[in-house]
């Protein structure tokens, strides 16, 4: 992590809250969090859940039949779960939400001077000439110009951030899964947008369009042809955010639908979560093989 | 009446709404036909506690008999049905909030739901008023303090108006009690897509680019063009409900007074009670129009 970026104010607060997670600095949070070297982020509950489901299967070879996994502290916004040396969160819909719930997390570590963490992101994501079920592992994010940045506005000011993340990580990950032998896993750029429907050139939103089906198409050809495989809504931030700070990151899309043929999501949420299970033991197995 | 996507109603693929995990069959269509008002909040907490006021105040259910039932099945947002309205809850940010529209939506309008209100009831931070004041929106504004939603689509920009609907607005601030315990401004709003940098915060993990006299710099211009609040969703609510000739505002409580801080320290019991006047505000309005 690269500590001069890290914001010095936070030292002159007396407790520092983390509302949306419900911690504060005044707790005990290096006895909590302070063997964590893994956090992955995950946009609904449920999918935290089936992640660390898992994730506790892999580290600790239990299962639901024994134990129940719960997620801890306040669970109104996000829900979190630790597993060995992994926190897993759900984050919600989106950059924004995101980026709270990466503040806050980041901010656990800060305050407990525990500097030498990766993030991951695992979550569905758009195809674009790949199939359901597919796996696509990015180290590259662009925007819906097909830039490698992310803009933010801070104090009412643009800055632009670069989104390409570490090509080893991803590699590695891509490597390490020629062992277990998870089919379909590739490498590819995730396009990232701050909408569903019209920043993703689908033409079944609920608004009138602005443009044609054909414009679509030949965008997501275009999407293609740069390399583009998946696409979601928080990837951009992710990589902005891990690019700032320096965190070694990497993000691990699950297709659900290939956008060249199609619109709708049709595959059922039992398969979305037996996808979201087999990826996730990717992640979990590759953890579990550098910490023994 | 609404302005919608009319490829809608000859695409069968449509039938799936996957961010809600609904199938929209005859049975899903019957349970959301009949809907005028729709109250949405954060917080699926919040959605549900609002649902619970509802069915006491409107249908006189003792909540500590009944409990409200989601009506969604995915686990990203949630909806209770209380008579005509609807508490759902849209998740943190422009882009959660927008996905639950164009779903929800599309849902109303396939149920046959031709005269619809939007009314977002939020948390906020405030500029320069009182921690538990209301602020009912007029106009949004990105964080850069131009008025309007950037889109980037296929490619391009594109700007949508976002102002609120005035009338929807006026009918709000006429059922208003005539005595209350707090103070009610109208005016316009900031939705930031960040709640530290982009909201000029001091207590971000990042370190920030600005310092104190920027910020006030910021509030100051902020306050000139009549903003009383930044939150984190309204640019989107109404850039959508614009396109989609919903009226639709947004009554937000402040959880605090950013000039005087950043942290949201009030209480559990004092946000707990700032969150009820937004709702009660709210509760006025549509106890009057039954």
């Amino acid at each position: 992590m690269n500590l001069k970026n890290l914001n010095p104010h936070i030292q002159n607060l007396e407790v520092d809250h983390l509302y949306h997670i419900g911690l504060d600095s005044s707790m005990d949070l290096a006895s909590l969090f302070g063997n964590i070297k893994y956090v992955v982020f995950t946009l609904s509950n449920a999918e935290a859940g089936v992640v660390a489901r898992q994730f506790a299967q892999i580290w600790y070879n239990i299962t639901e039949e024994k134990f129940t996994y719960q997620p801890i502290y306040k669970t109104e916004r996000f829900h979190m779960y630790k597993v060995g040396l992994t926190l897993i969160i759900s984050i919600g819909v989106g950059m924004p939400s995101l980026l709270i719930g990466m503040n806050e997390v980041t901010k656990i570590l800060m305050h407990i001077k525990h500097f030498d963490v990766t993030f991951f992101k695992i979550g569905f994501a758009g195809g674009i000439g790949v199939n359901p079920g597919d796996v696509i592992i990015s180290n590259n994010v662009v925007n819906g110009k097909f830039e490698a940045i992310y803009n933010s506005i801070e104090c009412g000011e643009t800055f632009t951030y670069p989104t390409v993340l570490d090509h080893e990580l991803a590699n590695y990950l891509l490597y390490f899964n020629h062992s277990i032998g998870r089919k379909n896993v590739t490498i590819g750029t995730t396009l990232s947008t701050k909408d569903f429907y019209d920043e993703q050139a689908r033409v079944n939103g609920a608004l009138p369009i602005t443009y044609t089906q054909q414009e679509c198409d030949a965008y997501l050809t275009r999407a293609y042809e740069f390399g583009i495989r998946a696409i979601d809504m928080e990837s951009l931030v992710f990589a902005g955010f891990c690019n700032q700070l320096e965190i070694a990151a990497s993000i691990i899309g699950i297709v659900v639908v290939d956008r060249l043929e199609k619109d709708d999501i049709q595959i059922t949420m039992n398969d979305q979560m037996e996808y979201l299970s087999s990826s996730s033991r990717i992640l979990a197995r590759y953890i579990k093989s550098i910490c023994y | 009446m609404s302005n919608l996507n009319n490829l809608l109603n000859n695409k069968p693929g449509t039938y799936y709404l996957y961010n809600l995990d609904l199938v929209l069959n005859k049975t899903l269509i019957a349970q959301f036909h009949g809907i005028k008002y729709v109250c949405m909040q954060g917080s699926s907490d919040r959605a549900k506690e609002f649902a619970g006021k509802l069915a006491h105040e409107i249908l006189d259910i003792d909540p500590r008999f009944f409990k409200p039932v989601n009506l969604f099945k995915g686990t990203r947002f949630e909806c209770y049905r209380i008579g005509n309205i609807l508490s759902v809850s849209h998740g943190m940010g422009t882009v959660s909030i927008i996905t639950l529209l164009h779903n929800l939506t599309k849902l109303l309008h396939t149920a046959n739901n031709t005269e619809l209100e939007y009314i977002r009831i939020g948390t906020c931070g405030g500029i320069n008023i009182n921690p538990g004041s209301i602020v009912i929106t007029d106009t949004s504004y990105m964080p850069d303090l131009s008025s309007g939603y950037s889109m980037q689509v296929l490619g391009k920009d594109i700007i949508y108006p976002t102002n609120m609907n005035s009338s929807l607005n006026d009918r709000i601030f006429s059922c208003l009690p005539n005595k209350l315990p707090f103070s009610i401004y109208r005016g316009n709003s900031i939705a930031a897509d960040d709640f530290y940098l982009g909201q000029a915060r001091f207590d971000g993990v990042i370190k920030p680019h600005y310092d104190e006299k920027k910020r006030q710099e910021y509030f100051a211009r902020a306050s000139a063009l009549n903003i009383y609040n930044i939150e984190m969703e309204s640019t989107a609510l109404a850039a959508f409900c614009n396109r989609a000739s919903i009226p639709a505002t947004m009554i937000a409580v402040t959880l605090l007074d950013r000039m005087h801080g950043d942290q949201i320290t009030a209480s559990d019991e004092e946000i707990t009670d700032y969150a009820d006047r937004a709702q009660q505000v709210v509760l006025s309005y549509l106890k009057s129009v039954r």
